[in-house]
């Protein structure tokens, strides 16, 4: 391997220099510094969670939904509702899906639950026709691609996730 | 299992980690990288442990990453590539009081480093005075006066 710069010399000492394993070396140091500094970009643009590529947000005929893209295990996430003009709001939650998380904490409290046809269905008695923020804190229990089609008042929301261990 | 598995991830990233940043970087420890060092123990430490702070936990992750240490030791002796390539190679720096100064680029060692371990090593003033100076594989230099 030749590389101009790095000086090949005659030598008495009892070494093995392995100067072609150094260049080697050398380079694929290189290339984990770079990679080093793509991470550090990638995590601060949210590859593992809060930034911009991780924040999801859906808007559809009144209700918006914010979520976690990418999320880490047993770090506390929250899936944020905004709910308008409703004054019942249901929220159906797959069960397939609630068994990769454990349902920390869902506000606002005095809700109903019961579970039926694979869901868990948690409905809120608004009493207004304003925005009813909901928020259902979960966390992670199992890695890996998460998938699941909540349901807010019949409406179907697709919430993909993706778990790092 | 879990266990294991955590112990020998963060056991291979670390490796990788501190290979990838080359030999001198801990060689050349200030205070602040022994501040950081500390640091990344903790980091390290909560991943490695998650919430059971039991002492067997910590136990067997304790025997987990020895028995990992003492396989590397084992297969590095065994195969001189592999101890190669995770130890490096010494590399020579000043032959017969010249800098090599490509080299010493690429290892991220300037004159002032080799003069001082000179200096430490064998009371030695200038540069001429060196026959060899050796990056050795745990990042310090070996001088060999002329």
């Amino acid at each position: 391997m030749k590389r101009t710069g790095v000086e090949r010399i005659e030598h008495s000492l009892e070494l093995e220099e392995k100067l072609d394993q150094q260049l080697k070396g050398w380079m694929v140091q290189k290339i984990g510094r770079v990679l080093i500094g793509t991470i550090i970009f990638l995590t601060a643009l949210g590859l593992f969670g809060n930034g911009l590529l991780s924040n999801k947000k859906i808007e559809k005929n009144g209700t918006s939904l914010q979520y976690e893209r990418f999320l880490r295990y047993e770090k506390e996430m929250d899936v944020q509702w905004t709910i308008a003009g409703q004054e019942e709001i249901q929220i159906r939650i797959p069960l397939q899906y609630l068994d990769r998380f454990k349902v920390e904490k869902v506000i606002p409290e005095g809700y109903e639950t019961a579970t039926a046809n694979g869901y868990v269905s948690y409905t809120f008695k608004s009493g207004k026709t304003t925005e009813t923020p909901v928020h259902f804190y979960l966390n992670p229990q199992k890695t890996g691609n998460v998938t699941g089609e909540w349901l807010v008042n019949k409406q179907r929301f697709q919430l993909r996730h993706f778990i790092y261990p | 299992m879990e266990l294991i598995l955590r112990g020998a991830a963060l056991y291979l990233f670390l490796l990788l980690l501190f290979r990838v940043l080359g030999k001198r970087s801990l060689a050349e420890t200030t205070t602040f990288d022994f501040v950081l060092l500390l640091i990344i123990g903790e980091a390290t430490q909560q991943a490695l442990l998650g919430n059971d702070f039991s002492t067997t936990n910590a136990l067997v992750l304790i025997t987990v990453l020895m028995g990992i240490d003492l396989a590397f030791v084992k297969l590095k002796g065994k195969y001189k590539k592999l101890d190669r390539l995770l130890e490096g190679t010494p590399l020579i720096l000043v032959d017969h009081g010249k800098p090599l100064k490509g080299r010493m680029k690429e290892a991220k060692v300037d004159t002032e480093d080799i003069l001082e371990a000179a200096r430490i090593s064998h009371g030695l003033e200038q540069m001429h005075q060196i026959k060899y100076a050796v990056l050795e594989r745990d990042g310090q230099i070996s001088i060999i006066p002329s």
